[in-house]
């Protein structure tokens, strides 16, 4: 055999030898699983400490003359809570409040401000709005809710603090009382 | 026999050698991970998540076996096995986890599985799961989703657990 045929030989062997080689290194293969799951959304609220009436009076101050002043009377220290969890994109959510049944008296004024929150929960809390006056159409108290959550029990979320002022004195009826039901709704904005 | 188709008969015995030696084994995954939205629940307003990892309450199996007929009658190769995912929809606070479980169907009783009985993280590059020899058969595993919290955006999520099988 002379020299050429036999590098053309070898050459030959070289290549099947490195296609060989080649289905070896590839010796492996792969299997796959798919894994899929959600997280919900939620919105849930909630006062605490439960089942918690607030008493709120008018008192009259010793003396002639003198302006009655609102008293709170008993309870004043609830407490809102909420969880808020958000789709991508999604808008805040606010809390808002209403009177749903009974009637505030006449010459009187349901006020109620929201604290700033307690910071013992984690994300993003929602911004008080400030007083608001309480009635039969939904104020907003609290916007600005994105994914968090408060906490649960008093002393977490946000302290809500109710009043009572005097609009019209004329209106006053001392013997006139009421008992009123009120509603938090946490909404989409 | 001229010294050209010598010349290739050799090379071709070397080549199926080196195939041989090679081994070629292949991997099958069945069955697809559970996960029940039950899990996922908050007791009562304030809280976050009561289980901020859930676990599938279904499993996959993940076969190995050989391609060569010869091998597969054997028990003489062994394997490693690695796992890696791609994200089809993942957060990046989510963790995914795997851990195999132990009755398998092995050939002849003569397999061998070490390793991936504790929870592993799955990340986007190869790690090591767990290796082992001779063909073996529905190797269950389990997974487990980590860090769920309202603080993650709400949404369906999806990624793909890729397994390979490499050759000892």
């Amino acid at each position: 055999m002379n020299m050429d045929l036999y590098n053309k030989y070898l050459k030959t062997s070289v290549v099947l030898l490195l296609i060989a080689m080649h289905f070896a290194a590839y010796a492996q293969s792969d299997g796959q699983a798919d894994v899929l799951f959600s997280i919900p959304e939620v919105a849930l609220i909630d006062i605490e400490p439960s089942g918690f009436g607030i008493e709120l009076s008018l008192a009259a101050k010793s003396g002639g003359g003198l302006p009655v002043e609102p008293v709170v009377s008993s309870g004043g220290k609830i407490w809102l809570n909420y969880t808020s969890s958000l789709a991508t994109g999604s808008n805040t959510r606010s809390v808002s409040v209403q009177i749903i049944n009974g009637k505030v008296p006449s010459g009187i004024i349901l006020l109620l401000q929201a604290s700033a929150d307690a910071g013992n929960g984690r994300g993003k809390a929602g911004i008080p709005a400030g007083r608001v006056y309480v009635s039969t159409s939904p104020q907003v108290i609290i916007s600005g809710i994105g994914r968090c959550y408060t906490g649960n029990g008093p002393n977490y979320g946000h302290q809500l603090s109710y009043s009572l002022m005097i609009s019209d004195y004329a209106e006053l009826d001392f013997d006139e009382s009421s008992t009123l039901q009120i509603a938090y709704t946490i909404t989409d904005n | 026999m001229s010294a050209k188709k010598n010349m290739i008969l050799i090379s071709l015995i070397i080549g199926f050698t080196f195939t041989s030696i090679a081994q070629p084994i292949e991997i099958s995954v069945s069955g697809t991970p559970t996960f029940e939205p039950s899990l996922i629940r908050i007791s009562e307003a304030g809280n976050d998540f009561t289980n901020n990892t859930i676990e599938s309450s279904t499993q996959s199996f993940i076969s190995i076996s050989a391609i060569n007929f010869w091998d597969r009658l054997s028990k003489q190769f062994g394997y490693r096995v690695t796992a890696y995912k791609t994200d089809i929809n993942m957060h990046p606070s989510l963790i995914l986890e795997i851990k195999r479980g132990s009755n398998r169907h092995g050939h002849f009783n003569k397999s061998r599985i070490y390793h991936g009985r504790n929870w592993q993280p799955v990340t986007n590059t190869p790690v090591y799961f767990f290796s082992g020899s001779a063909p073996t058969y529905n190797i269950p595993v389990s997974y487990r989703i980590r860090n769920i919290s309202v603080l993650i955006p709400a949404d369906d999520f999806e990624t793909t657990v890729i397994f390979t099988v490499y050759e000892n």
